[in-house]
């Protein structure tokens, strides 16, 4: 008595996983699985289009083993902390900063040049405070002092053209105080916030 | 100043998960369909499986990047199929409700596996016919292979089968739908 056999299918099936060509598709079956293929496996519903999104709303996107893309920073942790006395000083002097930040300049490193008033958007001062701090005898800038608070990689930022951004965020807090003749000094506090968009390298 | 403001708008991972979860979501669903019984017991496998992926993104845990996501998802949502049907066998055991196989497939009428393009209709439904009287161990490489795009190392690795007999399955599986297509098609020309 002998086994049976083997049947020729099987054998043939056997020889391909030994040679190793048991994983290539014949021109046949390709076809046939391309045209599969055109029927497109429904889409989800919305809403649970929706419920997945929710899912995944707080979670780091990983392009690659470099390049993860971060969720927005909440405004919580953007918000400085400060104390109740310094939130007042900053939103009733706020305009004083911008001023400051030019006038001390211009004061500590130019004093023999009559101040001009900047033209950039940014340090646009406040028309009314520029005239007060610029009229001779009330407060004027004696010292100013730029600190570093806080630095925030926010992801990289994909816009058009395939071209990935880094987006870093810095905070400063600049301080400058104003003395007037009378030796009465101010102290005001400006939180200023960069963002820096880098192009970043895809490898 | 348009680029902050879109940084500030759009969170860069939102938009980036959206998007993946468009093209990447009906596959995945559509192999959960063919683990569970239900359209509702595939959606919640899907979810079950996606709450797992992020969980361990979250907690730094997951081995490889955005590639690795898929072969996960697949092989999670099989694990948890598994445990729903034996869930759920339990559970009709103990209720002995014999209709609700009945109740299911009503329902499933409502959620084609595959959107039609116009006069399609009858292929895709022919073709979900198919793929239902196929034994699940063909129809799952399938899937997998056709719609999910993964190689035979890919099914072989999320079916924990060797990726020759992924083929072998694969194989059969063509086979097999192929024969039922054209029954399929013989029996609505001979209906017309």
């Amino acid at each position: 008595m002998n086994p049976c056999r083997l049947d020729e299918e099987f054998m043939v099936r056997l020889a391909a996983c030994a040679d190793g060509t048991a994983t290539e598709l014949t021109s046949e079956e390709l076809a046939f699985e391309e045209s599969l293929r055109v029927n497109n496996p429904s889409a989800v519903t919305a809403s649970f289009s929706a419920a997945l999104a929710e899912l995944v709303c707080d979670t780091p996107f990983s392009v690659d083993d470099k390049i993860v893309l971060f969720h927005k920073s909440s405004s919580q942790n953007l918000r400085p902390r400060v104390s109740a006395f310094r939130r007042v000083l900053r939103s009733n002097l706020a305009a004083v900063a911008a001023v400051a930040l030019l006038g001390g300049f211009a004061a500590l490193m130019l004093p023999e040049q009559s101040l001009e008033r900047p033209t950039s958007a940014q340090s646009t001062p406040n028309e009314s405070f520029s005239d007060f701090i610029h009229s001779g005898d009330q407060f004027s800038p004696a010292s100013f002092n730029r600190k570093l608070d806080d630095t925030r990689d926010e992801g990289v930022m994909w816009q058009g053209e395939n071209q990935p951004h880094r987006v870093l965020r810095f905070k400063y807090i600049d301080r400058v105080t104003l003395t007037n003749e009378k030796g009465e000094a101010v102290e005001v506090e400006q939180p200023r916030e960069e963002i820096v968009i880098i192009p970043e390298r895809l490898d | 100043m348009s680029a902050i403001e879109a940084t500030q708008q759009t969170s860069p991972a939102t938009s980036a998960w959206r998007k993946w979860l468009d093209e990447h979501a009906p596959k995945l669903f559509l192999f959960a369909r063919n683990q569970t019984r239900t359209h509702e017991d595939a959606q919640d496998v899907l979810q079950d499986a996606i709450v797992k992926l992020v969980g361990k993104i979250r907690e730094g845990e997951f081995v490889g990047g955005q590639e690795a996501w898929q072969p996960y998802l697949y092989t999670t949502i099989r694990r948890l199929a598994i445990d729903l049907s034996r869930k759920e066998d339990r559970r009709r055991r103990r209720e002995d409700h014999v209709s609700v196989g009945i109740e299911d497939d009503q329902t499933e009428a409502f959620h084609p596996w595959f959107h039609s393009d116009g006069g399609a209709e009858e292929n895709r439904s022919q073709l979900e016919v198919a793929l239902k009287a196929l034994p699940e161990k063909f129809s799952e490489v399938i899937i997998m292979k056709v719609w999910g795009e993964r190689t035979f190392a890919e099914i072989g690795e999320a079916l924990d089968i060797s990726q020759n007999t992924a083929a072998s399955r694969y194989r059969y599986g063509l086979e097999a739908l192929k024969r039922e297509l054209n029954t399929a098609r013989r029996l609505g020309d001979l209906s017309i």
